[in-house]
């Protein structure tokens, strides 16, 4: 290779990947890092076994017409590595039979400028080459610094999204439980009241008739006194199943689970209803293995008997001959409970097909005329139904028209280790006359609003040897209760000034009365209620309307203690 | 300080103590920022307030923390696309120390408020060379240690350093001998 002009050596070192071609397009010459980087682009080679033209046509232009474009943009293709351009310009010196490329490789990368073993020494200074090489690395850098910025705001709002959404439901849920608990304390109330407001005229027409009754000579009299008793006690029980009815729907019903005998719940059945079927000539039959006459459970009694008690005397209702049996059989039984079917079957007029569809619900008897001739609220059903649900269990009939029905009933009820058994709802007879003989000429206090349940009390009271103080409020009862020791309180709730709870709770911090017994008279029978009694010191609570007996039977029990 | 140094700082401590040992580091130092923009430069307040959390939390000295952080700054540059550059500034520890002025010269035009340090090299041998270090800021002698030896690693020399002058200690700036072993 002959020595390079001046002007050649100093191209030379500014294009290290300079290209030298005479006229017949033969390589001269070229650059130091094209020799290192593509030796096989030596001198002497022709141009176009080394190069082709990058672009539509491949073939490379002559001499002559790179003579006419010099300095415009020219890019090459290497043969042997065809992905390899590079990018430069034609530039001739003066009038030398040569032309020169001056061109670079085109890289995109900093690596590859690496893989091909160029340092940036090798570089001439003002060769921007590598730093915009870093430079566009730079620019990606930013951009997936972006790009995950963007991802990540995305996250967030999608997270902030989630979590308004579950903010908005928990909102919503919080306003329907309150809502709801809004819509739960008005039933409370409205059933307290109506339950208050029926109760209470109930037991001054029931209290009068009694004692009426008792002061009564004339048969006729009496017979009209029975009447009105009778048709009282019916009213009462009517009132008695709506409210039940309605505290079921409303969801206020809780069951009270008490240890007793199972057997006990089939006696009560058969003092309360034998002398009906008696009165009827109609055999009544029990029929209960031993085994489980005796079995102690824990169940809420109150509310088994009154289904039983429902059903039997439906049964009793509804049979003119023949016969009425309340069986009890075990169906199953574990370790902690037994499984038990009661039946009530009757030898009655029956019921149709038809009938036996709706007969578990509201106000539904078998037909119109069933009212007229066999009386009844068409609730009963309907409450056996709830009441059986409530329990877990399932009530179901068989019947035919003309033949007779069965009706059945199916619960789960807990075993119980208790020896203690829960007094029969069959009240002890006599409680007045215990009184009398035990306790005649004791103080009782008797804190009642309503001058005829006043009048009605404290007579019945009077009768059984007691003798009566009358407070017609809570402040009153408070003020007799500081002056005098009394051996019991009878306190009804809603009174005037100064309601019973706080009456009571007054009372217990005196210094005569902190340990009075304290009975609860109060047409309020939700078990709230009785708690709230019970919380302030009562020692007991008496649903009004009361009878006479259980009247005397609550206070014997009070006095007694 | 450019976005670039606090990502360095995050990486190296999600690996070794894993992300939520970084959050309760940004939660200490009070840094809310979710991503470090690599080009972004970043008031020096925030890296250093990371550098005393993550002191705190892992319990360790700011010295020690520093120099570690400048021993993964050799690698972390490299991975993250100026493995290159570095690569270009020599092929000797020697090489690359003495390029470092040039190596920060093409640095800064990428990064316009880059305020870099200066260094010169001095007693060169073919084993051993004295560094000085002139910085406008405070108390990152410890750092310049970690970057030394991560250079020596790069090129699979141990490096043993000794502080000659310290800014700390009073003097105009801090110079190393160092003795590739």
């Amino acid at each position: 290779m002959p020595e390079p002009s001046t002007t050649a050596a100093s191209l030379l070192k500014l294009f290290p990947f300079l290209v030298e071609v005479d006229a017949d397009l033969c390589i001269v010459r070229t650059g130091p890092l094209l020799q290192r980087v593509c030796p096989e682009i030596a001198a002497g080679r022709p141009l176009s076994e080394v190069f082709s033209r990058h672009g539509a046509v491949a073939e490379l232009p002559s001499f002559g017409e790179l003579r006419q474009h010099l300095h415009h943009v020219a890019i090459m293709r290497q043969r042997a590595a065809p992905h390899r351009l590079f990018k430069g310009e034609w530039f001739g010196a003066g009038a030398a039979e040569t032309l020169h490329f001056l061109g670079w490789p085109w890289i995109t990368e900093l690596s590859e400028l690496t893989r091909l073993g160029i340092s940036l020494d090798d570089l001439p200074a003002h060769n921007p080459l590598a730093d915009l090489l870093m430079l566009l690395q730079t620019s990606n850098n930013t951009l997936a610094d972006t790009q995950a910025l963007a991802n990540t705001l995305r996250d967030r709002s999608r997270k902030l999204e989630e979590s308004n959404r579950k903010l908005q439901g928990e909102a919503e849920l919080i306003r329907a439980r309150d809502e709801a608990e809004r819509a739960s304390r008005a039933k409370s109330t409205f059933l307290a009241n109506m339950s208050h407001e029926l109760r209470t005229p109930m037991n001054a027409i029931l209290g009068m008739t009694a004692l009426a009754r008792r002061e009564a000579t004339s048969p006729r009299l009496l017979d009209q006194l029975g009447k009105i008793e009778q048709a009282s006690n019916h009213l009462l029980a009517v009132i008695s199943d709506i409210l039940d009815l309605s505290k079921i729907e409303a969801d206020k019903l809780t069951l009270e689970p008490l240890d007793f005998r199972l057997g006990s719940i089939i006696d009560d059945c058969t003092a309360v209803l034998g002398e009906r079927a008696h009165a009827k000539r109609l055999p009544f039959r029990t029929e209960m293995p031993t085994a489980l006459s005796s079995l102690s459970v824990r169940a809420d009694p109150v509310r088994l008997r009154q289904i039983l008690i429902n059903l039997a005397s439906n049964a009793i209702k509804f049979t003119d001959a023949g016969e009425v049996v309340v069986r009890v059989v075990a169906e199953s039984e574990s370790a902690t409970g037994i499984g038990l079917r009661f039946e009530v079957e009757d030898t009655g007029i029956g019921i149709s097909f038809a009938d036996q569809q709706r007969i578990f619900n509201s106000f539904e008897q078998a037909d119109a005329s069933m009212t007229r001739k066999y009386g009844g609220t068409g609730l009963g059903l309907a409450i056996c139904k709830r009441l059986v649900e409530r329990m877990g269990g399932e009530i179901g009939l068989s019947s035919h028209a003309g033949q007779g029905s069965c009706f059945w009933f199916r619960i789960c009820l807990a075993r119980s280790s208790a020896e203690t058994v829960c007094p029969s709802a069959v009240f002890l007879p006599s409680a007045e006359s215990r009184i009398l003989a035990e306790h005649a000429g004791k103080r009782v206090l008797l804190v009642e609003d309503e001058p005829i349940n006043q009048e009605i009390t404290s007579n019945l009271l009077e009768e059984a040897g007691l003798i009566v103080d009358v407070a017609g409020d809570g402040v009153e009862a408070v003020a007799l209760a500081e002056e005098k020791a009394y051996a019991l309180i009878l306190m009804d709730m809603q009174l005037p000034r100064m309601n019973g709870l706080d009456a009571s709770r007054s009372i217990r911090q005196s210094r005569l009365n902190a340990q009075t017994p304290i009975l609860a008279m109060t047409a309020n029978v939700f078990e709230e209620d009785r708690q709230a009694c019970l919380a302030v010191g009562m020692n007991a609570h008496l649903p009004k309307p009361a009878t006479p007996e259980a009247l005397f039977e609550a206070v014997l029990a009070q006095l007694s203690a | 300080m450019y976005g670039l140094v606090n990502r360095a700082l995050e990486e190296m401590i999600c690996t070794r103590h894993g992300a939520e040992t970084w959050d309760r580091i940004k939660q200490k130092a009070g840094v809310d920022i979710d991503i470090f923009v690599r080009m972004e430069a970043y008031p020096d307040d925030i890296t250093y307030r990371l550098v005393g959390a993550a002191c705190e939390e892992l319990a360790v000295t700011p010295a020690d923390t520093l120099c570690d952080f400048g021993r993964h700054w050799v690698r972390y540059t490299g991975q993250a696309g100026y493995g290159a550059l570095f690569d270009a500034a020599g092929s000797t520890v020697q090489e690359v120390l003495a390029n470092l002025d040039d190596l920060h010269s093409r640095i800064g035009l990428l990064y316009p408020q880059l305020q870099p340090p200066s260094f010169k090299c001095t007693e060169v041998t073919d084993d051993a060379l004295v560094l000085h270090y002139y910085s406008t800021r405070q108390g990152l002698a410890p750092m310049v240690i970690g970057l030394l030896h991560g250079i020596g690693e790069h090129f699979g020399k141990r490096l043993e350093i000794a502080q000659l002058t310290s800014k700390a200690q009073g003097d105009d700036h801090d110079s190393f001998r160092i003795h590739l072993a």
